[in-house]
């Protein structure tokens, strides 16, 4: 059956079963991982997958039902199910429906990353590892000195997407991304080193011209040597010190304690089970004081690179760019249709399903920084007793997103306005959201403002995973806590 | 069922037939299905209903002792050879590797059986599910109360076949319930969680665990700030459960071992913790409640493994790669790959031995303390070496004074080196005697069984 007889079929068996109103999402994923350890490939997993959403509106209950069964008879079932289900929910407002739109969209890539040669994945891991090898301290350190681990994703979504109201959308979204790690353990120690952010790396929407962009090889040398100096570093003394947040640092602190607590439906209470509330409520937009005046954050899901772009989100709103902290003031939320018109707004285009098999929510697209003034160095030269913090080691933040405790890999020791060299380990902050925001002194320039993709934000339950981006300059906290070990 | 396994093990063998063909030397294909009715719940109405039927296939190749793994959720025959063929493909590209892989064959003994099925729970769809909940939320409503949750239920089905003669299947049925009872506006007053994962649904499940948490959310009200600094607490099985799960992660992983990070590595035979702690892996579950998954996803038999007896460090879990990578035996602990995993094996089924106290006779024991029913966003990444993890308090938790439970407190958060923390637990009076199931975020099928604890001194290091 085509794509489009399928589609057609699911709207006709959906709308029979009982529907008044029916979407229905035909979705393809591939998915290549390549973990390498040591330069030798660890892991190569391809995964496709291929199935259809539908999502059914009876009175005001919306139903779901997701099957990786295709044919005639199992999409059939998979309409009744749907409408089934939706007889069991009940909207907390009158459903609005939406005009009809067509439309297509597709990541601009300009290399294919599933096109370039495993071989030449291989060589250029290869390349970095050589390079990490033979840097001074891997040299010197002898079995302290662990190896390299390194990562290498890309993944393509491919929706059709129809509505019983007469929408047809069509799009392509691609993504792909590296992570290089340096690892040293002793037998009381461990501690890493990644570049250019840790856990997956730095994912982005483009093609593996990204890949080539971040230069491994010429990175390595200094994760090995920093990972090895972690070793035998101090631990960040307790206290207020100024803290500086580089990119990879910073796009977790602005998705934890901004992208979070803006998803309107968690405002609602409507998450509060498994992931929590906010400490955003309804009441307190255009009214709360979110952060210093130099604050704006948008959720953009039009930015070029991030992985939150998209034509459409996935109930067929197309992609905006909404206001979430204007001049420090708390402006907005991330929203789908439903949610949004409880407030009178429109949907911030933030609907989004990890695939066929879950039922779209509102998740982050790009929750963006918007840029201020100046270089990194200007930002340092601005300090004389900090901190600059890079790569995420570990997270955690309360249940209404005010309290949040962050681990990085390492700390850099600014004094006198300027890095003194020292590192410090294992480096521990923590504060209140609102607070921590309003004391933001500074935010680095355009020049310094850069993309940082997450693959693996969780949300829903069971559990969707959701690519998101956020775009930021370097910024600087005044005041902020260090230290809370046990 | 037997039908299902039938259906499942003839694309199995398509794609290894696929495999073989493409000039694979050795092939592995697995079968994951789930068949689940989802439910969730916000604000004291159904707000989300859904049904899933998913199966996906992953093939692992091996040409000259390199795997390449591939998977796809197109199982026609088409779909199975195109799967089959890129793992091929892919392995046969890769060079040969310093430590060859070789597929596992199959075990001299079968695994055990376990009871997993329940017809009823299998066969729940929304309605009904929606009709066990009518009463709940009605008598949320005449409390002014606002329930939410999940309440999902459904079979989950494995099945493995291989070119080296492994034949493994399961399947069984669960139920993953978990309940919140919540002052409005939810989350910013007082609330109270509970929350079961085993493998029958009941309605009397149901019910009971609605009233304990509507009763204990009255409790809750009107809670007080308490400074941060080291307090005796008692921690529900659900709080335990959160630190288990980590606990096992970072310490008992193939990958922690692999990168050196792990708590145990180097130290089988040492005490590491309390003595009156033991942990087990144990994918059988005993006759005990829970979730069993008795074969992993290599087809081996779960073997139960004793991780740390009475405080020493005794043993990991291993795939057969792992296993081989560092001298030890197999385990049965494959995980298979998927979004989060490129393999490996990883603790799924942990039980911590139960003790000899009552919750009471636990609370009998603290001075002034606390007593916490749930954690909420717990990481153990800062220093996995010393299991230093932090989290925060989340709904009902208690001030407990002269051992009895007194006001409800607010949230602060925890920052812990849990291996010493479980060190002062003060002998199997300092452990519960009940033990309750409870499952895992981010891994479909993992299933904690813990008792409540006693831990002196537990340190406690920001407020909200």
């Amino acid at each position: 059956m085509s794509p489009e007889a399928l589609l057609d079929l699911a709207l006709e068996a959906t709308r029979a079963a009982g529907a008044r109103f029916a979407e229905v999402r035909l979705v393809s994923r591939r998915r290549e991982r390549l973990t390498f350890r040591d330069a030798a490939l660890d892991g190569a997993v391809d995964e496709r997958d291929r199935g259809l959403g539908i999502r059914a509106l009876v009175g005001d209950g919306w139903g779901y039902a997701g099957t990786h069964r295709l044919d005639a008879a199992d999409v059939r079932a998979a309409a009744e199910a749907a409408v089934r289900a939706a007889g069991a929910t009940r909207s907390a407002a009158p459903v609005m429906l939406p005009p009809a739109i067509t439309g297509r969209y597709a990541t601009p890539v300009g290399e294919n990353p599933f096109a370039v040669p495993i071989g030449e994945k291989l060589a250029l891991v290869g390349a970095a590892d050589t390079a990490m090898r033979a840097s001074a301290g891997a040299r010197r350190a002898g079995s302290a000195f662990k190896g390299s681990r390194a990562e290498l994703s890309a993944l393509r979504t491919e929706t059709r997407f129809r509505t019983s109201h007469g929408t047809d959308l069509e799009q392509s979204v691609t993504l792909c991304g590296a992570k290089l790690a340096a690892i040293a353990a002793s037998e009381t120690d461990f501690q890493v080193r990644s570049y250019p952010k840790s856990f997956e790396g730095n994912v982005l929407q483009a093609g593996f011209e990204v890949v080539r962009a971040l230069d491994l090889p010429g990175r390595a040398p200094l994760l090995a040597d920093e990972a090895l100096a972690l070793l035998d570093a101090e631990v960040v003394p307790a206290g207020r010190r100024t803290l500086i947040l580089d990119g990879s640092q910073l796009s977790l602190q602005i998705h934890e304690s901004v992208g979070h607590p803006t998803e309107l439906d968690r405002a609602f209470g409507e998450e509060i089970s498994l992931a929590g509330a906010s400490f955003l409520l309804p009441e307190r937009l255009d009214a709360l004081r979110f952060g210093a005046d130099r604050v704006n954050l948008v959720a953009d899901a039009t930015t070029p690179l991030g992985p939150g772009t998209f034509g459409f989100d996935d109930e067929g709103t197309p992609a905006t760019s909404t206001p979430l902290v204007r001049d420090g003031l708390f402006v907005g939320y991330l929203s789908g249709r439903d949610a949004a018109a409880r407030l009178g707004r429109p949907s911030a285009s933030a609907l989004r399903a990890e695939s066929w098999y879950g039922l779209p929510i509102v998740r982050m697209t790009n929750v963006n920084l918007l840029p201020g003034a100046g270089t990194l160095d200007d930002l340092i030269g601005g300090v004389d007793d900090g901190l600059l913090l890079s790569a995420n080691k570990s997270w955690s933040i309360d249940d209404l997103r005010l309290n949040f405790q962050f681990a990085c890999e390492v700390a850099y020791e600014i004094k006198g306005g300027r890095r003194t060299g020292r590192l410090f380990k294992n480096p521990v902050y923590w504060g209140r959201s609102p607070e921590f925001w309003g004391n933001c002194t500074a935010i680095a320039g355009p020049e310094a403002w850069e993309m940082w993709g997450w693959l693996f934000c969780g949300k829903g339950d069971p559990v969707q995973i959701m690519h998101v981006g956020h775009g930021c300059a370097p910024a600087r906290f005044d005041d902020v806590s260090f230290g809370a070990r046990s | 069922m037997s039908a299902a396994r039938d259906d499942a093990f003839a694309r199995l063998d398509d794609a290894l037939a696929a495999g073989r063909a493409a000039g694979a030397e050795q092939v592995e294909a697995v079968f994951r299905g789930q068949d689940a009715e989802l439910l969730r719940i916000g604000d004291g109405r159904i707000t989300q209903a859904q049904r899933i039927v998913e199966a996906r296939v992953v093939v692992r190749a091996v040409i000259g002792g390199a795997a390449a793994f591939a998977s796809t959720t197109d199982l026609t025959a088409d779909g199975l050879s195109a799967c089959a063929r890129t793992a091929a493909e892919r392995a046969a590209l890769l060079p040969p590797p310093a430590e060859p892989v070789s597929l596992p064959p199959p075990a001299p003994t079968p695994p055990a059986a376990v009871d997993a099925w329940d017809d009823a729970t299998a066969a729940l769809e929304a309605g009904e599910k929606a009709d066990w909940l009518a009463p709940v939320l009605a008598a949320h409503t005449r409390d002014q109360l606002a329930l939410a949750g999940r309440f999902h239920t459904g079979v989950r089905s494995l099945g493995v076949r291989s070119t080296l003669g492994v034949s493994a299947w399961h399947a069984g049925t669960f139920c993953d319930l978990a309940l919140s009872t919540l002052e409005r506006p939810a989350g910013h007053r007082a609330s109270s969680f509970r929350a079961r994962y085993d493998r029958v649904a009941r309605p009397e499940i149901l019910v009971g665990l609605a009233d304990e948490t509507r009763a204990e959310c009255h409790r809750a009200r009107d809670p007080v700030d308490v400074d941060p600094g080291r307090y005796d607490v008692v921690l529900a099985p659900t709080a335990v459960a959160d630190l288990l799960d980590w606990f096992g992660a970072i310490g008992f992983g193939s990958e922690a071992f692999d990168d050196g990070r792990s708590f145990a590595q180097g130290r089988f035979g040492e005490a590491i913790t309390g003595e009156c702690v033991t942990l087990t892996d144990d994918g059988l579950m005993g006759d005990g409640p829970g979730v069993p998954l008795p074969i992993d996803a290599e087809g081996q038999p779960r073997q139960r493994v004793t991780l740390i007896d009475h405080g020493v460090a005794r043993g990991s879990v291993w795939d057969s790669s792992g296993a081989r990578r560092h001298g030890c035996a197999a385990t049965g602990h494959a995980t298979g790959v998927d979004l989060f995993s490129t393999g490996g094996a990883s603790p799924m089924h942990l039980a911590l031995a139960a003790g000899t106290s009552s919750l009471e006779a636990l609370l009998g024991q603290v001075r002034r303390g606390l007593f916490i029913t749930r954690f909420h966003y717990v990481n153990g990444l800062i220093e996995p070496k010393r299991a230093v993890m932090t989290g925060l308090l989340r709904d009902a938790a208690f001030l407990v004074e002269d051992g009895r439970i007194g006001r409800a407190v607010r949230p602060i958060r925890f920052t812990e080196a849990i291996l010493e923390a479980f060190a002062r637990i003060p002998g199997p009076g300092g452990i519960g005697a009940a033990q309750e199931p409870h499952g895992g975020i981010n891994a479909e099928g993992k299933c904690t069984v813990c008792p409540a604890l006693y831990i002196p001194g537990f340190a406690f290091t920001s407020g909200r």
